[in-house]
């Protein structure tokens, strides 16, 4: 995660440069869409996030403070919007709704995708705090340093949640006997 | 034999490589010595491997332009000073006379005479922008915005007087078929122009013209209107050979000059 070019590309933004956007949008766009996938299990829900999280950081560029680095508040962002996506599903899971869940029937799965399928599922089963940890270590390859500044949190409070996250997805996995 | 929550967090760190050579040092000496913990540190590997090695998810391929459509802001709409030769076509009559006389040029230079073409034109980008202005939707049917996962973007009339300008700026995930049909004899096919990239196909007939494109491209198809009533002009959008939406534009006479 290269802060120095980020800090060009923003102060590019800052002064209207769309090519500056697009760049912003070609570094990040598909880190920014796997974190959120990972984080809803649903593709269209991560396309929504997605562009939610651009519009925003486009529109609030003005206020971000340079002192921090960037790719911590796009991810802050990012994860913010993707629980908010997650409590609006709640919220219609209490009215019903069939639970979200993607991809093609195991018949039609090879081993390696079924298997990506189960942790995803087995990973949609733990809760949200200890999900965003684990999606930032394992699909965003944040360091604890990186993790601690996007969820603002201290390193031992982000080591500790990892730790507790692993152990629950394992046993998840155990429970749907991928383990 | 149980593990001491000191060498847990030992072994996580040492998993997600931040551990220090004094630390890795004693995970390796308590791992030798305590097989509960070997065993856990192998889960968690496993663990963390299976995690690791999960492919990346790629975005849908029109997700980029969708964001950058969102993002244009509305042009500001400040009245212009005009000069020169750019006021003289300001005056409506004589803005659509010039419009008009553009178009026909592009037509002559695009069109094959029998009206059928399955190739790319010369790239003229942004002579849309130039030659017209874009039809205020009459019964709200001037645009067509996609915004599916299979295509997105937007398809809009421009009126260049009797000249009807059809900008397709598009971006579709994969193969897509796009199939305008206007069964009224006062509409015909006069050209097409690829205004970004060069892989939009196209086929023309009498009253219906085929179109294939993939990714992100921008194009326009010119259709002749030589009545004085509105005429509809259907649009089927195909993936897969499936039909994924369904819309008509009006193309109006509102701006059409009459001779």
């Amino acid at each position: 995660m290269n802060s120095v070019d980020d800090r060009e590309l923003i102060e590019n933004c800052m002064n209207g440069d769309r090519q500056a956007i697009e760049g912003l949008l070609f570094k990040y766009e598909k880190p920014v869409y796997n974190a959120a996938y990972r984080m809803l299990n649903s593709s269209e829900d991560a396309r929504d996030v997605t562009q939610t999280v651009f519009l925003k950081v486009i529109e609030n560029m003005n206020s971000y403070n340079p002192k921090y680095r960037f790719f911590s508040w796009i991810y802050r962002i990012a994860l913010n919007e993707s629980i908010n996506c997650l409590k609006k599903q709640n919220r219609l899971d209490a009215l019903d709704r069939e639970p979200v869940s993607e991809g093609s029937g195991p018949e039609e799965q090879t081993g390696s995708e079924q298997m990506s399928q189960g942790m995803q599922t087995a990973l949609m089963t733990i809760k949200a705090e200890y999900r965003t940890v684990i999606v930032l270590k394992h699909f965003v390859d944040c360091s604890y340093d990186e993790i601690s500044q996007i969820l603002d949190l201290p390193e031992k409070k982000v080591k500790s949640r990892l730790y507790t996250g692993r152990q629950l997805l394992k046993e998840a996995l155990t429970k749907s006997g991928m383990h | 034999m149980t593990i001491e929550a000191k060498y847990i967090e030992l072994i996580n760190s040492d998993l997600d490589g931040e551990i220090d050579d004094a630390g890795r040092a004693a995970v390796a000496a308590y791992l030798e010595a305590n097989p509960e913990a070997r065993a856990m540190q192998s889960e968690l590997a496993d663990l963390c491997g299976a995690l690791d090695s999960m492919a990346p998810v790629e975005p849908p391929s029109h997700l980029k332009y969708a964001i950058m459509e969102t993002l244009k802001k509305p042009p500001a709409r400040h009245p212009i000073q005009e000069s020169g030769w750019r006021s003289i076509f300001a005056a409506p009559m004589l803005r659509h006379a010039g419009a008009f006389a553009a178009g026909a040029v592009l037509t002559f230079a695009l069109v094959s005479s029998n009206q059928i073409s399955d190739q790319a034109f010369d790239d003229v980008t942004g002579l849309v922008g130039t030659i017209s202005e874009t039809v205020p939707g009459e019964f709200g049917h001037g645009a067509i915005n996609l915004t599916s996962n299979e295509i997105a973007g937007t398809v809009s009339v421009h009126d260049a007087g009797a000249l009807k300008v059809i900008e397709f700026n598009l971006s579709a995930e994969g193969p897509v078929e796009i199939v305008a049909s206007f069964p009224s004899l006062d509409l015909w096919f006069k050209g097409f122009a690829q205004l970004e990239n060069n892989n939009a196909s196209i086929v023309a007939g009498e009253g219906i013209v085929r179109m294939r494109m993939q990714g992100r491209n921008r194009y326009a198809m010119y259709l002749q209107h030589a009545s004085n009533t509105d005429v509809p002009v259907s649009f089927k959008f195909y993936a897969a050979g499936n039909l994924i939406h369904e819309a008509e534009l009006i193309l109006s006479t509102e701006d059409q000059i009459i001779e």
